[in-house]
């Protein structure tokens, strides 16, 4: 027992004496546990109120978060972990050299390691509980839940990150035992450097680098398909990380020699210490630099996406319901439902004490077609469904009476069409033909308008602007009267009756009236249905999806901005012991006290605002194929997607140069310690 | 002419939460004249490493005068010591102090490239100098890809690249083995004949019976001086051997 106290004497003294190390080590395993335990948390207490719309999708959501988050925090601790190791590696080795046993040092690193763990899961619980409300309010703000949640802290959650966690650092500790156990302890006393071999194949890395970000913008740019998109933007994401790693690794080295080949530029003081070391240092430390590049990019495109989501809200919801009600039916000719429909409304709203206004009503014939040669052909035989998987120019095509032009497009224009012709909205697939083909009879396309707003006719969803045309034709009965004729053919659609309308009224009296009209929603027998919505309705569901989507957005958009942070930390200190041995030799050898720090400041500078600057360049291309990504499900950025771009850029640029700041500072220090130059 | 002049030279450690004071350098004097190649002798802790970084202008003296090239080191400003140092020194550490991310050819340069040479004189020197020290075919490797003598070799280069007035020598054969410590000490001996003045510190006999006098340094005081003058290396060894034996007793 007494031989185990010294190892905890031992293991408590490295602790304090690694502190440099050890502290943000230990911080940010602290804040990695409660940013997960306040993910689960979170997602008990959305799950739990279950009277409230929507917490199927946010608890998902943060349940989602979670396993991001967990994913993050394993890859996050073994980094951090490496780093400390590699600076301690020294010490381990000197400890087998004085004659502790392979295994006594092992205990050490056990005691050690159960001295981080456990401090950390404990105290980031505590600090977890201690934020969990504000985050909570937090949440429930951007979600605008009306119902009101209680802050409760669950004992599963609680249970879930002590074992994870306790996993973690228990394969941590397994790994480290494993890598001490592996090298002796000489090798462990000289293993810092002794410069890496030259990596073969540098030119054709960088190239492929190059390729491959080239490649990945080209998708990012050239993917016009919204529902592409969202196969590509993975690919692209992926090729662009791959790339950032070949172009740091290798094309960074590749450039540097080509300056030192430059004799005039290489041989000047400045130049002659940064490149060099440049070179030296790239080999070694890209990948952490991609890393961080990596992870910037992330942050920004988190944050600014779900940003513009949360922001366009409201205007997604207006695009989709463009009348606070609206109520669509079958067309059938034994029964006027637009007539009883119309009186029954007018029933409710007498009783309730509201008005209707703006009210509007029209019919519609849906089907889809799609470009043969010239011709749109309507729902054919010939129609191949592996193109339409392919989503290659199928359309889904909305067929309305002219007359109504002026209030689906809310502009007034010349429509007089003769009985073949039709105007058709502007779509990538229309383009050039000429001829549509409705229920067997071909149209002429007479004008091609474009589809700047349409005012939600239909759900918008993705299949909206691009996969979708508006089609007006003078007369709308002869098309229903063609497809009555056409009903043999499998792929008929029948024609559609809506109404839209908005109320006018005071608070109490619009409740009335909309519990009325959700009554006959639930009334209706099958063989009629109705499909009624309103647009207060799908509010709550919008604040639960986008204001969930925006907290998690944020909320990991932190955890990726933390750990950025902590990398270029551990980065910076684990650089700064090996630049100090080269910096003392230089100062020797006759480089003068300001001369150093000036090419420390140059060496920095380069290191911090390569990432930095790659990321912006990353995200700025990302931004084109983000904006056809939000159109799916969302409709559109409304033009806030590049503010707010911009905007996330700017904080994240100020809180990435503050953090160099910082860092920079510790940098100097450790390469000044131990200098007896004056 | 005297190249090097310490006068009263006086150096006291303080510990700063400790008031026990260490007196490294009690009271040293001696001078060097140009051409010549000197050896500083003594045990571990008898102030010879002290004496070096004072002379190097890398410690600072706590009193006494240090010349160098007729300029009172200790009046040389701080924004200045850096370019004195370069231009007037050279330096042979121990352990080679080599910087990995530079080639032997551009380690070699370092001192140069600082000074802000031109090109081409820089390439010119190189050569000579490589030549000079049989280390062309390395001139394009890496430190960790050469041995320890050539490592040595090297530094050495890098010293003398400058044509500095004095070349300060920190135990430079401390981690070679004695096939190659001979060599590097021939090298000295010849660099010496070329005219450059060295002073080096060391606790190797053998090392010492290469230069052309030894001082022995005692209780940070020069204890005693012997010239080699027309001796063998092996007789000055001989001679050097009963300095210490002396050296010892008399301390007892």
């Amino acid at each position: 027992m007494k031989g185990n106290f010294f190892y905890v004497q031992l293991a408590k003294s490295n602790i304090k004496r690694n502190e440099r190390n050890f502290i943000p080590f230990w911080l940010s395993c602290m804040i990695v546990v409660a940013f997960f335990f306040n993910m689960l948390n979170l997602k008990q207490i959305v799950e739990h109120s279950e009277d409230v719309y929507g917490n199927t999708t946010v608890a998902s959501f943060l349940g989602f978060g979670g396993v991001i988050v967990g994913i993050l925090a394993a890859i996050f601790v073994f980094y951090a972990n490496s780093f400390l190791m590699k600076n301690r590696k020294k010490e381990l080795g000197l400890y087998g050299i004085l004659g502790l046993e392979k295994r006594h040092v092992a205990l050490m690193l056990l005691i050690e390691n159960l001295f981080i763990a456990g401090s950390s899961i404990i105290s980031g619980l505590l600090l977890g509980m201690a934020f969990g409300k504000l985050l909570f309010l937090a949440m429930a703000k951007l979600i605008q839940y009306a119902v009101n949640m209680p802050f409760t802290i669950y004992t599963g959650p609680i249970w879930w990150t002590i074992a994870v966690f306790a996993v973690l650092f228990l394969l941590v500790l397994v790994f480290n035992l494993i890598t001490m156990h592996l090298t002796e302890p000489v090798e462990l006393l000289k293993s810092k450097n002794h410069g890496e071999k030259q990596p073969r194949f540098l030119r054709l890395t960088a190239m492929a680098g190059f390729f491959c970000i080239g490649a990945g913008y080209y998708i990012a740019i050239t993917t016009t398909n919204p529902l592409k998109a969202i196969l590509m933007f993975f690919f692209a994401v992926l090729l662009v990380i791959v790339g950032t790693h070949y172009l740091f690794t290798a094309g960074s080295v590749v450039f540097l020699k080509m300056l030192k080949k430059n004799q005039k530029f290489y041989y000047r003081p400045t130049n002659f210490i940064s490149t060099s070391s440049l070179i030296y240092r790239m080999r070694k430390n890209a990948t952490g630099l991609a890393n961080i590049c990596v992870l910037s990019c992330m942050v920004i495109v988190t944050v600014s996406t779900t940003a513009t989501v949360y922001g366009s809200m409201e205007k997604a919801l207006d695009k989709r319901f463009p009348r606070d009600y609206q109520m669509e039916w079958t067309l059938r000719e034994e029964k006027d439902r637009l007539k009883i429909y119309q009186s029954l409304l007018g029933k409710y709203a007498d009783q309730a004490g509201v008005t209707i206004t703006d009210e509007y009503s029209t019919r519609s014939l849906g089907f889809m077609t799609m470009p043969i040669n010239d011709v749109l052909v309507r729902d054919a035989n010939e129609f191949n469904t592996m193109d339409a998987m392919g989503l290659d120019g199928f359309l889904w095509v909305n067929v309305y009476p002219a007359q109504d032009f002026s209030v689906i497009f809310e502009e007034e224009i010349d429509i007089s069409l003769a009985k073949d012709e039709v105007i058709v909205s502007e779509n990538p697939v229309v383009n050039n033909r000429q001829i549509l083909n409705i229920a067997g009879k071909e149209y002429r396309i007479k004008k091609i308008v474009p589809m700047k707003e349409i005012k939600g006719l239909e759900e918008a969803n993705v299949l909206d602007d691009l996969l979708q045309i508006v089609v007006f034709v003078a007369d709308i009965e002869e098309v229903f009267e063609l497809q009555k004729q056409d009903q043999e053919n499998p792929h008929a659609s029948t024609p559609e009756e809506s109404l839209y309308f908005n109320i006018k009224g005071n608070k109490e009296n619009i409740a009335t009236f909309d519990r009325l009209v959700m009554a006959t929603r639930n009334n209706e027998n099958e063989d009629e249905r109705l499909r009624l919505d309103s647009k207060e309705w799908n509010r709550a569901e919008y604040y639960g999806f986008t204001g969930g989507l925006y907290f998690i957005g944020i909320f990991l958009g932190s955890l990726f901005l933390l750990l950025t942070v902590l990398i270029i930390y551990f980065k910076q200190m684990s650089e700064g012991e090996e630049d100090r041995e080269r910096f003392q030799i230089l100062m020797k050898v006759g480089l003068s006290h300001a001369e150093a720090k000036k090419v420390i400041h140059k060496q920095l500078v380069m290191m911090f605002f390569l990432p930095l600057v790659t990321a912006i360049i990353h995200v700025t291309v990302a931004r084109f194929i983000i904006e056809r990504l939000l159109l799916v499900g969302f409709g559109g950025n409304y033009g806030l997607l590049t503010p707010y771009l911009a905007l996330t850029i700017v904080i994240f640029a100020v809180i990435y140069f503050t953090v160099y700041l910082w860092t920079s500072k510790t940098y100097y220090q450790i390469v000044n310690s131990g200098n007896g130059t004056h | 002419m005297k190249i090097l002049e310490v006068q009263d030279l006086k150096k006291v450690y303080t510990t700063r939460f400790n008031l026990n004071k260490c007196e490294a350098l009690r009271s040293v004097s001696f001078s060097v004249e140009q051409g010549e190649f000197v050896a500083i002798m003594g045990e571990s802790g008898s102030g010879k490493s002290t004496l070096l970084n004072i002379i190097a202008s890398l410690l600072k003296q706590t009193a006494g005068y240090v010349g160098l090239a007729g300029k009172n080191i200790a009046e040389i400003k701080d924004s200045q010591l850096s370019a004195f140092r370069r231009d007037h020194l050279g330096f042979v550490f121990q352990d080679f102090n080599l910087l990995d991310n530079f080639s032997v050819k551009d380690n070699m340069l370092l001192p140069m490239v600082l000074a802000q040479k031109p090109y081409d004189l820089m390439l010119q020197r190189v050569q000579e100098v490589a030549a000079l020290l049989k280390i062309t075919d390395l001139l394009e490797k890496f430190p960790y890809e050469i041995s320890g003598g050539e490592k040595q070799r090297t530094a050495i280069g890098r010293a003398i690249i400058t044509n500095p007035e004095l070349l300060l020598a920190d135990e430079p054969t401390g981690a070679l083995d004695s096939k190659a410590s001979e060599r590097i000490l021939r090298l000295f001996q010849q660099i010496n004949e070329t005219g450059q003045t060295i002073l080096m510190v060391t606790h190797s006999v053998r090392a010492a019976s290469k230069a052309k006098r030894v001082l022995f340094i005692k209780d940070g005081q020069v204890f005693n001086e012997i010239y080699k003058a027309e001796q063998t290396d092996d007789a000055f060894y001989q001679k050097i051997m009963n300095t210490l034996a002396v050296m010892t007793n008399g301390g007892e």
